[in-house]
């Protein structure tokens, strides 16, 4: 049986265990209401033949019946024939069933809401946040830094484990989880990928995750930002093609850092912290901040600022990124005089953890890319 | 990442092979120069032969059991730069790294990790560098999501400058006599920046402990004193002006 075979067959079971189910239901609430309704011409047929009987009509056995199936017992209408009082004793015995049906209901309402709260099933309000797909330390991490860095995060697992560990580790206000096998877009779609900055896919191998990149692109478009971290170097170019913006090999920044370790201890350990995000005061970190037309240092030359940030803010600038001929061009310590800082530019700085929430108010703009306000020229800028 | 330190002999050990190691190696190779060499200890000939860089001139491949120090000592292991423990998991590595300790008091250990909750294990059993292998790469990946051109920034610059116009960030240490002696950080920040386009981010300066001890974009009025390292982002062509600068302060 092939693939497509199973996923009909899967469908068909699926939706006659639905349909059985249905069926079920209406059957029983039918007989309900048939046994209701004996019940209550015969008490009506009873109690009008019964001298102090004050059930006289239909308004008057339901309003009874109602009165003792929900057991609030006002007394203004009871049976007074001997045959209207067994049929009263069926009702005070099934006003028991009836309210721990009511009970059970309402608390399996709550529960399933819960649940599916839990589970990522009533979606996100998210945007503008990180999706990552799949859960591992290296997940993990990724997270922690975006949360650092203020990023708002989805995370889908298919692991109910992952769910209990995600919603004990972290705030539900930064953190969204949703529980699902990575094939089922639509359950996906709760995690609002379209309107995420970026799209993070770290399944348990390549294989997997290329296969999730397709088909993500298939169901959501290409509009996505998509992203992989992969084990295999020799895939990376398959990635790419694939619709992949950011695609590297994990062992290649850390032998990248090791090897920096052995020639130069000092520089490797700056560049580690450089690295992470800072969250305390001596940590160091390199933030990009857009040029708003309101920043100081629109139209101000690159050298003046790189002294005035230093002499302010204790902000060390270390490059400039700007537009030529449609590319994004990454100036890394310009050395010219006469460069100008222009609208839509980033200024590139190395901050720490309390001097970075000084330079973002003086700029009007948090750390980070703002790809919505971005020239695509160094004519439009 | 340029190789600014030349002792008489540059020795790197890399204990164990597999793909990470590979990596590794490529990028120390990709930044050696004439006096540098890697000492490659392997536990079998099927190992060994599957070392491209085998034929490499500055790379020996010995055959032997890592805990063999008579043979891994003869190939000169004692006065190696620094030794890089790459096996298969992490409790072995830590037996291995606190033997080896016993045998090699001086060597500076290097030892990427997969658990990141060992790292002050290590630090307190060895005194090791321990590095965890993911965490640095998700670091990097997750500033690529959110500070694109920060990511790419940080990628070139742990990658090794090849021309004069690329960037790097380099240590280079003050010998005695120097003209930076005696001034205050930020004189030496403007002055760097001015005379180089070199941009000043720390210094380094041996401690009370002996050990030198890093200070990242210290206070203004820190003295610069010889001995210290700089810590610089400058290109290459800025760091061959400067280094020349500071050799000729020496003469």
């Amino acid at each position: 049986m092939n693939d497509q075979s199973k996923l009909l067959c899967e469908f068909f079971v699926k939706n006659n265990e639905k349909q059985r189910r249905l069926v079920r239901r209406l059957v029983t609430f039918g007989l309900s209401i048939i046994i209701y309704a004996v019940l209550l011409t015969m008490l009506v047929q009873l109690e009008s033949a019964g001298e102090d009987s004050n059930i006289h009509n239909f308004p008057d056995a339901i309003w009874y019946s109602l009165v003792t199936l929900t057991t609030v017992g006002y007394g203004d209408y009871y049976p007074s024939t001997p045959g209207g009082r067994i049929i009263g004793y069926v009702f005070v015995f099934a006003s028991l069933g009836v309210l721990g049906f009511l009970i059970s209901k309402i608390n399996t309402f709550f529960a399933e809401m819960s649940e599916n709260t839990k589970l990522g099933y009533r979606g996100t309000t998210f945007t503008g946040h990180v999706v990552i797909v799949g859960w591992d330390r290296f997940s993990q991490t990724v997270a922690e830094q975006m949360l650092a860095a203020g990023v708002r995060v989805a995370i889908i697992t298919d692991s109910r484990d992952d769910i209990d560990f995600l919603a004990e580790e972290f705030d539900k206000r930064e953190v969204y989880t949703l529980f699902s096998n990575f094939r089922s877009m639509e359950v996906l779609e709760n995690a609002n990928l379209v309107e995420a900055k970026a799209v993070f896919v770290n399944l348990s191998d390549d294989a997997a995750s290329l296969v999730f990149l397709l088909n993500s692109i298939a169901h959501f478009g290409d509009g996505l930002n998509l992203g992989a971290v992969l084990d295999d170097q020799a895939l990376v170019p398959t990635f790419k093609r694939a619709g992949a913006g950011i695609v590297f090999c994990k062992t290649e920044l850390s032998s990248k850092l090791i090897a920096s370790y052995v020639f130069e201890p000092q520089v490797a350990i700056f560049v580690e912290d450089l690295i992470a995000s800072a969250v305390h005061s001596d940590d160091f970190d390199i933030q990009q901040f857009m040029v708003l037309e309101s920043n100081p240092y629109c139209g101000k030359d690159y050298d003046s600022t790189f002294f005035d940030l230093k002499a302010k803010f204790d902000g060390i600038l270390i490059g400039l990124v700007t537009w030529e001929n449609g590319e994004r061009v990454i100036l890394k310590n310009p050395d010219s005089p006469e460069l100008i800082i222009r609208k839509g530019e980033y200024l590139i700085i190395v901050v720490n953890g309390s001097n970075a929430d000084l330079i973002a108010d003086e700029f009007g703009i948090n750390e980070g890319t703002h790809s919505d306000l971005e020239p695509m020229t160094r004519e439009a800028v | 990442m340029r190789q600014m330190t030349t002792p008489e002999r540059f020795l790197v050990v890399m204990i164990g092979w597999d793909h990470f190691a590979a990596s590794v190696a490529g990028e120390l190779l990709s930044a050696f120069t004439q006096n540098s060499s890697m000492l490659i200890v392997v536990a079998s000939e099927e190992i060994a032969s599957s070392i491209e860089c085998r034929g490499h001139k500055a790379v020996d491949v010995v055959v032997t059991s890592y805990t063999d120090f008579e043979t891994i000592e003869e190939r000169g292991a004692r006065d190696a730069t620094a030794v890089v423990v790459n096996m298969t998991d992490d409790r072995e590595k830590l037996i291995y790294v606190v033997n080896w300790r016993k045998v090699f008091p001086n060597a500076r250990l290097i030892v990427p990790i997969d658990n990141t909750s060992l790292t002050k294990t290590f630090i307190t059993a060895a005194e090791v560098l321990p590095l965890s292998r993911d965490e640095v790469s998700a670091k990097i990946f997750a500033s690529y999501l959110f500070e694109f051109d920060v990511a790419t920034y940080l990628f070139d610059l742990l990658t090794p400058a090849q021309a004069d116009d690329d960037y790097d960030i380099q240590q280079h240490l003050l010998p005695a006599g120097n003209g930076f002696c005696g001034m205050a950080y930020s004189d030496v920040f403007v002055a760097l920046k001015k005379q180089y386009n070199a941009i000043l981010i720390g210094v380094s300066s041996i401690g009370p402990d002996g050990e030198y001890q890093l200070s990242k974009n210290p206070a203004d009025n820190r003295l610069i004193e010889s001995n210290d390292y700089l810590i610089l982002i400058l290109s290459g062509g800025s760091s061959n002006r400067l280094n020349e600068a500071l050799q000729a302060s020496i003469g």
